[in-house]
């Protein structure tokens, strides 16, 4: 057998993993997902929506929550995840973007919550 | 004999008088002495749902009369798994929703009912085979402000530096002293959910015990120091004074944005609730002593029951209670689109059996524009994805 006909089931099998992978990846992005003009709440977006603010979890005897992954999509709203597909809307709702979204109003852990506040004893 | 007439008539003047000076308390009707009372007990913060509910029971055959004592949800699971009576004085409404007072037993009533806002495991009450939790409607915890209050929005994170420390250190501004955190004490459904939702065990909150939902209501409505003040309150409380008091957005743990219950501050539509992204929630627990079918032992606590289950109604009492949670500013189950097992605990996607999410936005609100109407029934829904007709609208079960 000749090696070309070895390797074509390998090269259609990677083909169809990298597919899938890309599928997944930004199966998020459906049109099925509010689209920025409804949440965007005046707010710019940046490449850091994906991530937490790194003040969740720091008061102690707080449990941070999972993060749903997203693959490479960047949300393009501040205060919800546009890049969640409907399922991870229901996995994380409270960060699924609606309608309402557009009335929500952050609290800044930042600068306003002491870093470290320990377990009240 | 005429110097025994005047005495006579002295006496009972001066009883007269007595009486007419007496609180109007002290005459109250004997509570067992109403027709068919069924005694109630637990949440302070369930008074308005109690009282709305109240009339369909009434009016239902056999009549049903609510009889309710006030003492903090955690009370609700002792009284019906360690049969705690309750004693002093019940309240009731009347057919136009008149609250009226009615004395107790000297020796305690059983209860027939307890209503707790959360379930017992957070009271540290294990119930057993011989007693069930029902879901009544949802119930929305609301951590308040006064009106004139500059604040809008609060954080988990910042709720348990607040209300842990009471100010004394890791300081919140403007929350940073403790005598403008007006809270309630452990045996609070209210305080009990919240301290679910931010880590901090009721127990161990700074802050004055008001010791029900309307002290607290009060010390926070007239509070002098309007933007150190906060407190907590339920949803059927806070909804209807919101002329003195405002309900702050909150900020779940992991959220990136604070909500309100509702889609803006004018709005009764509850719908980061009803769709998940506001935290603090939970369904009304009505907990009942059982057979061994899991059904309410005794026949007042089925009816009472059946209602807020919905169980054998007709579409027409299915009607009139939904009318009364709603009334109350709870959220009927069949308007939720996510659901719970435990206390502030994960979401997940919820199909009630009999959906009525557009009835409840058209009672609160206007009906969404993808409701659609079906005076005429189900023929309405024909070629629609919501097939049946519900309250008026087309709904997917």
């Amino acid at each position: 057998m000749k090696t070309s006909k070895l390797l074509a089931p390998l090269a259609a099998a990677a083909i169809l993993l990298s597919l899938a992978a890309t599928f997944v990846a930004c199966s998020s992005d459906d049109s099925s997902t509010p689209g920025p003009t409804t949440h965007d709440s005046g707010t710019a977006a940046d490449s850091s929506m994906n991530t937490d603010s790194g003040v969740v979890g720091d008061s102690g005897g707080m449990q941070d929550t999972g993060v749903i992954d997203t693959g490479s999509c960047v949300s393009d709203a501040a205060t919800c995840n546009s890049c969640y597909s409907p399922m991870q809307n229901m996995q994380d709702p409270y960060n699924a973007c609606a309608p309402s979204t557009a009335n929500c109003i952050p609290f800044n852990n930042g600068t306003r919550v002491p870093a470290n506040v320990p377990m009240v004893p | 004999m005429k110097r025994n007439v005047i005495a006579c008539a002295a006496a009972l003047s001066a009883a007269a008088a007595t009486l007419l000076a007496a609180p109007s308390d002290a005459f109250a009707a004997a509570c067992s002495a109403l027709t068919n009372p069924a005694y109630f007990t637990g949440s302070s913060a369930v008074k308005p749902l109690l009282k709305t509910a109240s009339s369909p029971l009434l009016a239902a055959n056999p009549s049903i009369q609510i009889v309710y004592k006030s003492q903090g949800s955690c009370t609700a699971p002792d009284a019906i798994v360690n049969g705690t009576k309750i004693t002093g004085t019940g309240t009731y409404w009347d057919a136009n929703g008149t609250e009226l007072t009615c004395d107790l037993t000297v020796g305690g009533d059983t209860v027939d009912v307890g209503v707790s806002d959360v379930y017992s495991s957070s009271c540290n009450v294990t119930l057993t085979s011989g007693q069930k939790d029902f879901f009544g409607p949802v119930q929305v915890m609301n951590i308040i402000a006064p009106i004139a209050s500059t604040e809008t929005s609060i954080s988990a994170e910042a709720l348990y530096a607040i209300l842990g420390y009471g100010g004394t250190m890791y300081q919140v501004a403007p929350w940073t002293d403790v005598n403008f955190l007006m809270i309630r004490n452990a045996t609070s459904g209210t305080q009990q959910m919240w301290a679910n939702a931010i880590g901090l065990p009721a127990s161990k909150w700074k802050g004055q015990d008001k010791g029900g939902s309307g002290a607290v209501l009060t010390a926070v409505s007239g509070s002098a120091t309007p933007n150190a003040t906060i407190g907590i309150l339920a949803s059927d409380v806070a909804d209807v004074n919101r002329t003195t008091i405002k309900i702050l957005a909150y900020q779940h743990k992991g959220q990136k944005c604070g909500y309100l219950p509702d889609s803006s501050a004018t709005t009764f539509d509850k719908i980061n609730v009803r769709e998940g992204r506001y935290a603090t929630w939970g369904p009304l627990h009505v907990i009942a002593n059982v057979d061994g079918q899991g059904n309410p032992s005794n026949a007042r606590a089925a009816q009472v029951v059946n209602y807020f289950t919905r169980k054998g109604l007709s579409d027409a009492l299915k009607k009139t209670q939904t009318d009364a949670e709603i009334a109350a500013h709870t959220i009927p189950l069949c308007a939720m689109k996510v659901s719970r097992t435990a206390e502030v605990g994960a979401e997940s996607s919820f199909q009630p059996d009999e959906p009525c999410g557009c009835y409840f936005d058209s009672k609160v609100g206007t009906a969404a524009a993808s409701c659609k109407a079906c005076p005429g029934g189900d023929t309405d829904c024909t070629g629609t994805a919501n097939t049946h007709c519900r309250f008026g609208y087309c709904e997917a079960k």
